[in-house]
């Protein structure tokens, strides 16, 4: 007796109780269709938060300050001095490693335009952090390196300060006061939206402005150290390991900051913190891959259960058969095939779903889950493997069946 | 001598108790024969024929068919004997619900490894040999209960079974119906098939060359019978 053959009869055997045999999958469906979007939506986190970093660059170290946010109060033991415009100088000329350093100085600042006002926070900055921050423009431009170096007069503000003080007014050309100074207006920044909003709605009450120029002004933020800085962005030159300038640069500023026991400062890189969020991305897709697995596992009993109940409603048809001259390895062949063939089904089933789902997900939000092949494949494998296991021994009983027994039931 | 049996004993437990169901059975059946078995109700001719059939075992006594002691078979090698060497009618036609005639003839090829289309033709000439030649594509309950003992018929004969083994073929038909199978049977038996009959009907035991009444669990007086038919 051929496979085609044997599956033709399976396939006949489900098809004339459908109901029930969607019902059997129904377990396997939910499981296989949640281990490939969960395996998809992990795919596609990692490639969205890789996207994010793509354009910061692996080759970029970030210092910062380490200090409890504004308000709490400070640790006393802890001695913090803030991070300086002279810092960044004795790492950019100390470390050789280093090709080039860029900060961001801020200040609250009062922006002032045909009367109004509007509360804010000035940020100097290089145009290149611009670029690797990934910000985008709304309309206008960004100010460049000879602007910087010329100390030209010129803003780009954030996208709430702009609507308040312009509304339906064009900003770009108008000139404005920043903590009374007289700026031009060069673009206006795009509004962040998706997951990384929070890390830059900063900006939405910004006004940026040449490094050289928020130099020059500083009164709020320059300290007994220096003039502060919030942020400084070091890029490594091409060939140097990131983990050893990230040493380098942790020793340097030890020494100039004086620290005996917690560093006041927080060095960081994009591989890092990839890595870190990979890591995290792994382990979730784990258990969320562990719990679908008993999803699989309890589908497969599932399969099971009503397989049996089937061997016992179809006690007749096994005795004609088994009468008619079935051996018992026709007819453990045909239950076993049965319930690979609606195992088969319901993964195939589940796959669909899974994708279908990981598609309206990749419609409707910043992430893109990705079914890979390999999805595929082991959905549909496992589930060929659990109409195997969970099939064996409903069909085992079926073929063990007395035929007189059998044919005596009614 | 194509069957033989020597005092073949079942019988079944019932709680702690076994209850004897055939005590000692002997009888002989030659190639070619029609023997009609009959008896009361619950006298285990049913027992007797499954033995026969191959689908169950005596408790004790020996089987002996073509010569071959059945006990020494495995379940695989018993299969293969229901498959090849006996056709089963039973009285309720059972038929597979689901398959029309034509697919519930070619069953029995189907696991004997016949090539599908040696399958579709043989079991096309059969339908055609019983009278079905309409009826190939129509499933069970499309047809009468005569037609569906006919497809049965036509299911037993499929792979040129040695023996037929009709138990209470005519149970659920009507008298004249239940004549067009005897009819087919007698035919049967002619062209060289060995037809076993078993019934609790006199007038078809007596349609039968040979008469086997069984009671208590034993055989009876045996009855060699003139053709009364011709
Ligand atoms: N599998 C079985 N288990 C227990 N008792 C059985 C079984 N098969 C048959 N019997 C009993 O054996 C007796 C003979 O049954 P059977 O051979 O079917 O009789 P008949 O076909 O002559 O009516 C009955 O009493 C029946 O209840
Ligand atoms: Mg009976």
């Amino acid at each position: 007796m051929s496979w085609l053959e044997n599956l033709k009869i399976a396939a006949v055997a489900l098809w004339a109780n459908w109901l029930r045999s969607v019902l059997t999958m129904l377990g396997l469906i939910i499981g296989v269709g949640s281990v490939v979007l969960i395996v998809a939506i992990g795919v596609g986190t990692q490639k969205f938060v890789k996207d994010q970093f793509r354009s910061f660059g692996t080759n970029v170290v970030v210092v910062s300050e380490d200090r409890p946010p504004d308000g709490l109060t400070q640790n006393t033991d802890r001695r913090i001095k803030p991070l300086t415009v002279e810092d960044m100088e004795a790492l950019r000329t100390q470390i050789g490693a280093i090709s080039r350093a860029s900060g961001i100085l801020s200040e609250n600042g009062r922006v002032v335009w045909n009367n109004k006002d509007a509360d804010g926070r000035i940020y100097g900055m290089e145009p290149e952090l611009a670029r690797i921050l990934n910000w985008s423009i709304r309309k206008g431009r960004f100010f460049t390196d000879q602007e910087v170096q010329q100390r030209a007069r010129v803003a780009v503000l954030g996208e709430e300060i702009a609507d308040e003080l312009f509304g339906a007014e064009q900003p770009v050309g108008k000139q404005i006061l920043v903590n009374g100074r007289t700026m031009t207006v060069i673009g206006v920044l795009e509004k962040r939206s998706g997951a990384f909003r929070g890390y830059l709605q900063f900006l939405e009450r910004g006004a940026i402005m040449p490094f050289t120029v928020v130099e020059e002004s500083l009164i709020a933020n320059v300290t007994p150290f220096g003039r502060r800085v919030r942020i400084i962005f070091l890029e490594t030159k091409p060939g140097e390991t990131i983990e050893a300038v990230t040493f380098q640069v942790t020793n340097l500023l030890r020494a100039r900051h004086q620290i005996t026991a917690e560093d006041d400062f927080f060095v960081g890189n994009a591989q890092e913190i990839l890595n870190v969020f990979n890591a995290i991305a792994a382990g979730l897709t784990v258990m969320l891959g562990l719990i679908a697995a008993i999803a699989l596992l309890v589908g497969g009993i599932n399969i099971m259960n009503i397989m049996l109940v089937s061997v016992t409603e179809r006690t007749r048809e096994i005795g004609l058969r088994k009468a008619l001259g079935a051996s018992e390895g026709v007819i453990l062949a045909q239950f076993v095939i049965e319930a690979v063939l609606i195992s088969v089904l319901g993964g195939l089933i589940g796959l669909g779903l899974g994708w279908g789902t990981a598609a309206l997900v990749g419609a409707l939000s910043p992430i893109k889950p990705e079914v890979t092949p390999m999805a595929v494949f082991l959905a549909v494998g496992v589930a060929t493997g659990i109409g195997l296991f969970f099939g064996v021994f409903p069909a085992r009983r079926a073929a063990r069946l007395d035929p007189i027994v059998a044919l005596r039931t009614e | 001598m194509l069957i033989r049996l020597e005092n073949i004993r079942k019988s079944y437990k019932l709680g702690n108790n076994e209850v004897p169901v055939l005590r000692g059975i002997d009888l002989d059946i030659d190639s070619g024969e029609y023997v009609a078995i009959m008896g009361p109700s619950g006298s285990g001719k049913s027992t007797l024929m499954n033995i026969i059939g191959c689908l169950d075992r005596p408790t004790s006594g020996n089987y002996y068919l073509n010569g071959n002691n059945v006990a020494t078979l495995d379940r695989k090698a018993l299969a293969q004997i229901r498959n090849r060497e006996i056709g089963f009618v039973f009285q309720q036609f059972n038929l597979m619900a689901r398959s029309d005639a034509l697919e519930n003839v070619m069953l029995p090829a189907l696991y004997a490894g016949t090539p599908a289309k040696e399958r579709k033709v043989r079991a096309t000439e059969l339908l055609e040999r019983v009278g079905l030649a309409a009826q190939i594509q129509q499933r069970p309950n499309q047809l009468s209960g005569g037609q569906q003992q006919r497809v049965a018929i036509a299911r037993a004969l499929m792979n040129r079974p040695s023996i037929l083994l009709a138990d209470e073929p005519t149970g659920a038909l009507d008298t004249r119906t239940g004549e067009e199978v005897l009819a087919l049977f007698e035919e049967l038996n002619a062209e060289g098939i060995t037809v076993l009959v078993i019934t609790h009907d006199q007038e078809v035991g007596n349609r039968a060359r040979r008469l086997v009444r069984l009671r208590d669990g034993l055989l009876e007086t045996e009855t060699s019978q003139v053709m009364s038919a011709q």
